[in-house]
């Protein structure tokens, strides 16, 4: 299975990848929209991108940008775009969700609620 | 949302830059495999670029470009894993595809659409490029089913694919996934793209870095603040190297705009059935961004015309003893602080007669100017506009730009181009051009008190001539000054006679100038004169025999001296300080002599005598003062002269004085002032002024030194010297009844002109005395064979060509001297004998060669006499036959 890591902290990346590891998930990690969008288009198409993992709040392409873009390509349909958000941006997720993000995580990410989030999502453990 | 649109702009230009140098990899790629070049990555490359584009053109919402991305895709991919073989239609499908794909987004650049043009025809034969190599594999269709496209189409079964498709991904997963997943990181890491507006505003701020350190560094210069001194002079190291810095950002391979010539060079001679390969060096010469953008064009030009004029077909070059591909070689280099680049094909070379022909149907110059061009000079007569020696218009190279546009838009760049080439090997064109065009040395000059700046590359050296030499170098040639620079002719320009639009009858000149040096030594003679005069009637004065009013004695502008500052002097020279010393010192005198005269009045001698003896002290120093003018207005005459290259001639910028060099920004001028040719722009000096920036061609064009139609250019000095061998310094005259004929002036002692009473007669032989010497005499007419009658000369006095050899001479009398020419000469030697060697055509004419010594054995056999020539012929003679 592979995942996408999106968001403008290091340390934020580093701990989400850190909890997606052990959960048999091959991470790549892009810093915001815009390197996430490149680093999807310009992967192999024999081996998609499962999920996405994206914040809200990044320079350059934000996190509803990023979905817009991304469900506009046929080829991208089947990703499974998870945002990760805070308790204040939860009314603006309404809209990603709207674009076509499949789900939304409040933080604190916690091993426990990535786990149930990527469960309802379809993945095993 | 304002917003999205700028950051769906800022995508769409990402997308164009992304593709457009993904296209030209595509190119690259599909070439290699056209020569058999190709690897295994090969169609992973050319897979992942269509492959990029339809992704990014997808999730932008361009479905057009999208779905013409996609139907090449799938081809790529099955020729990626093995199901269809690569063909010659194959890739010239592909050609055609690329091409197709770069349209639509030149067209979405331009216009913001995606266009309405029409693909349907070549989709159709990529899908039968599948459809029919891709037999074998049946399954072929549904495989793009597998990488997750049209999952929401109807009638696809979407779980069916997915295992399928899921031992596919895990076979090829380890060694293909990785890489570009692990690739993004890091290439994001250390690159990133900047937007070229940004490196721009960067570079231009730099500029005004630069123009403030210099500001800075001249005001520090004045002050006594050491702490200020260091600080400057560090921020001086800083912005030298900052500016390299920016510079180095904005610099390109040259090889970005190369890339692009594989595929122009394989389009070019298959459309002209030719077979040229292409070699490339110095693909990693940097440029400056704007002078690529600026020699894209020109060069795609030169290489296209190549192809189509340089290069024969395979046939004709197989005829012609060469290998049947043709060779074609581009070569950059950095050399002296500029870029290099050659051009140079192997084909048929220029044909110099047709050139030359073309050149006088069209009007652009006569025949005189014509016979007397050298080939060098005639080549560059291409780069004339409305000059195309093309019979017929191609589709290639004829497309309404001719090499005058070639050779205009390297100028305007501050570059130049010339054009090297031999008949039946080859044409080289070399292009030189400036690293940079914003930040550029200068050398400051003064002229009329203003500042002035020329660019450092158009400069060649700096003459200073002192007053007197000035004097005796410049000469007047038809009117136009003229200075001996180490044996060739200088024309002179005086800068400010040019700018001030003073005609050139009047500038300069040797007479002109000798009359101002002698004026002003006339003008201080008599102010030195007046002077002493008025010293004398002081004395007597003071010895009594004379009288004079206090208010005489008193007043500096009543004496003859005050009245020579004020009526002569100072208009003349105000600006000269030692003149402005003159009138302070000249007042100090004039108050010291109203006391002399006042103790006088008083009738106190011993007081009167002591102020005396201080205004002579005063005077001693207004003579000083004189004698300084004089000397620093002399020393003004003194010429400088800045020896400049224009268009690749040589002239002479006469200033006012010579300042310094500095690196200058380069500022455009407004459009008011573009008009005026002599300025290439404006710059700000480090006092905060204004320096206008000379444009040497303009200048010269402008004062008249160079004429604004290129007729001919100067012979370079190499190129004369390689010329040498095969060139001939010809003397031309007639030997009587008009015919035409030449000798090599190595074999001429000299030219002589004897009155015909000086002829004397030893037996039968003419003869005169010449420089204690005998000199037979020979009428050339007589002994050499023409089909014209001959008659004997008797002009009076009479020409006559003296030939020495082994310390004895001779006298050839011929009826006139033309020329001397310096020519290649060939020689036809069917008209040889009976004292001619053979026949040429010089200037237009045929002409004769005499041979001297066959002359010689017949005329006056007495001259052989125990001196037998060493061969029939002499070694000159040799030489050009």
């Amino acid at each position: 299975m592979k995942m996408l890591i999106v968001d403008d902290s290091k340390a934020m990346r580093t701990f989400l990848s850190s909890l997606a590891q052990p959960m048999h998930f091959a991470v790549t990690e892009a810093a915001d929209g815009r390197d996430a969008l490149d680093t999807m288009i310009k992967n192999d198409p024999r081996e998609p991108y499962n999920i996405a993992l994206v914040d809200w709040d990044m320079p350059r392409m934000n996190g509803l940008e990023f979905v817009q873009h991304i469900r506009r390509n046929r080829d991208f349909n089947e990703v499974k775009i998870l945002m990760v958000t805070t308790s204040n941006s939860i009314e603006r997720i309404s809209q990603a969700l709207e674009a076509g993000a499949n789900d939304f995580l409040m933080k604190p990410v916690t091993k426990d609620n990535l786990a149930e989030k990527l469960q309802i999502l379809g993945f095993e453990e | 949302m304002a917003n999205n649109d700028a950051l769906q702009q800022q995508l769409i230009k990402d997308l164009l830059v992304e593709s457009a140098e993904g296209l030209d990899r595509f190119d690259r790629e599909i070439l290699a495999i056209e020569k058999g070049e190709g690897t295994t990555e090969t169609p992973n490359i050319v897979f992942r670029v269509i492959h990029t584009i339809k992704g990014t053109s997808g999730c932008l919402g361009l479905n057009k470009i999208e779905s013409v991305a996609h139907v090449g895709e799938n081809l790529l991919s099955a020729w990626r894993d093995g199901k269809v073989e690569v063909s010659p239609e194959m890739t010239t499908a592909l050609f055609a595809y690329s091409d197709a794909l770069r349209e639509m987004l030149r067209c979405l650049e331009t216009t913001g659409a995606e266009g309405s043009a029409d693909y349907s025809d070549l989709l159709q034969q990529l899908q039968d490029l599948l459809d029919t190599t891709a037999t074998p594999a049946p399954e072929a269709p549904a495989a793009p089913a597998g990488f997750g496209l049209f999952e929401d189409e109807p009638g696809t079964n979407v779980p069916a694919p997915q295992p399928d498709a899921e031992p596919v991904a895990k076979t090829v997963a380890p060694a293909e996934s990785d890489s570009p997943a692990s690739k993004a990181p890091s290439a994001a890491a250390s690159a990133i793209r900047v937007d070229v507006g940004q490196l721009d505003k960067l570079m231009n701020l730099v500029g005004e870095l630069v123009l403030a350190r210099n500001q800075i560094v001249q005001y520090s210069g004045q002050a006594k603040d050491s702490a200020l001194i260091a600080a400057s002079q560090r921020l001086n190291i800083i912005t030298t190297e900052l500016q390299e810095s920016v510079m180095k950002t904005r610099m390109q391979p040259i090889g970005n705009i190369w890339s692009k010539f594989p595929r122009v060079v394989r389009d070019v001679a298959h459309e002209l059935g030719k077979d040229v390969q292409l070699v490339m060096e110095g693909q990693e010469t940097e440029l400056d961004r704007t002078i690529i953008e600026a020699i894209k064009d020109p060069l795609t030009h030169i290489v296209r015309n190549s192809i189509d004029h340089g290069i024969e077909k395979p046939e004709a070059r197989a005829a012609a003893g060469k290998k049947s591909q043709g060779n074609l070689v581009l070569r950059a280099f950095h050399e002296g602080g500029q870029v290099n680049i050659e051009i140079s094909d192997d084909g048929r070379g220029i044909d110099i007669g047709r050139i030359k022909q073309k050149a006088i149907e069209k009007g652009i110059a006569n025949h005189d100017q014509i016979s007397r061009m050298s080939d060098r000079e005639a080549f560059n007569l291409i780069f004339l506009p409305g000059f195309s020696t093309a019979e017929k218009v191609t589709n290639v190279s004829g497309r309404g730009v001719g090499m005058d546009v070639v050779k205009t838009n390297i100028e305007r760049i501050g570059g130049s181009v010339d054009i090297l080439s031999e008949n039946g090997k080859g044409t080289t064109l070399k292009i030189k051009i400036p690293l940079t065009l914003a930040i550029i040395p200068a050398l400051i000059v003064t002229s009329g008190g203003e500042r002035f700046a020329i660019p450092q590359v158009s400069l060649l050296e700096l003459v200073r001539l002192e007053a007197e030499q000035a004097r005796k170098g410049i000469e007047t040639v038809y009117g136009a000054p003229v200075y001996r620079l180490r044996g060739q002719l200088l024309p002179l320009v005086f800068l400010n006679q040019t700018l001030a639009g003073t005609s050139r009858e009047r500038a300069g000149g040797s007479g002109f100038m000798q009359q101002q040096a002698h004026d002003t030594g006339d003008l201080f003679l008599k102010a030195r004169e007046a002077h002493r005069n008025w010293l004398r009637k002081l004395r007597q004065v003071l010895e009594g025999t004379q009288t004079m009013t206090l208010e005489e004695a008193g007043s500096h502008t009543l004496c003859a001296l005050g009245k020579w500052i004020y009526a002569d002097g100072l208009k003349k020279f105000g600006a000269v300080p030692e003149m402005q010393a003159l009138e302070k010192v000249h007042q100090h005198f004039h108050d010291a002599v109203k006391e002399v005269v006042a103790q006088k009045i008083s009738e106190n001698p011993v007081k009167a005598e002591a102020a005396f003896k201080r205004a002579t002290n005063i005077s001693r120093d207004v003579f000083n003062c004189l004698t300084n003018a004089e000397k620093r207005i002399v020393e003004n005459q003194n010429i400088n002269i800045i020896v400049l290259q224009a268009d690749g001639r040589q002239f002479g910028l006469v200033v006012d004085g010579i300042n310094d060099t500095e690196e200058i920004v380069v500022k455009p001028l407004g459009k008011q002032l573009k008009a005026i040719t002599c300025f290439a722009g404006a710059t700000i000096m480090g006092d905060g002024k204004v320096a206008l920036i000379l444009d040497v061609l303009g200048l010269a064009q402008h004062a008249k030194v160079i004429s604004e139609v290129r007729d001919h250019a100067l012979l370079d000095k190499e190129e004369s010297a390689t010329r040498i061998d095969n060139r001939q310094t010809l003397l031309l005259f007639d030997a009587g009844a008009g015919s035409r004929m030449a000798l090599p002036l190595s074999l001429v002692a000299r030219l002589e002109e004897f009155p015909r009473a000086k002829v004397e007669n030893s037996g039968t032989q003419e003869v005169v005395q010449y420089r204690g010497q005998i000199l037979p005499l020979i009428q050339v007419s007589k002994y050499v064979t023409t089909t014209r009658p001959s008659e004997p000369i008797c002009s009076d006095p009479m020409q006559v060509v003296v030939y020495s050899e082994q310390g004895r001479s001779v006298g050839l009398v011929v009826s006139k001297i033309n020329d001397i020419v310096q020519e290649t000469v060939t020689v036809k030697r069917e008209a040889a004998g009976n004292g001619i060697l053979g026949s040429a055509v010089i200037q237009n004419k045929v002409t004769d060669l005499v041979d001297i010594p066959a002359i010689i054995r017949v005329a006056a056999p007495a001259f052989y006499e125990n001196h037998s020539p060493a061969a029939d012929s002499t070694p000159e003679m040799q030489a050009i036959l």
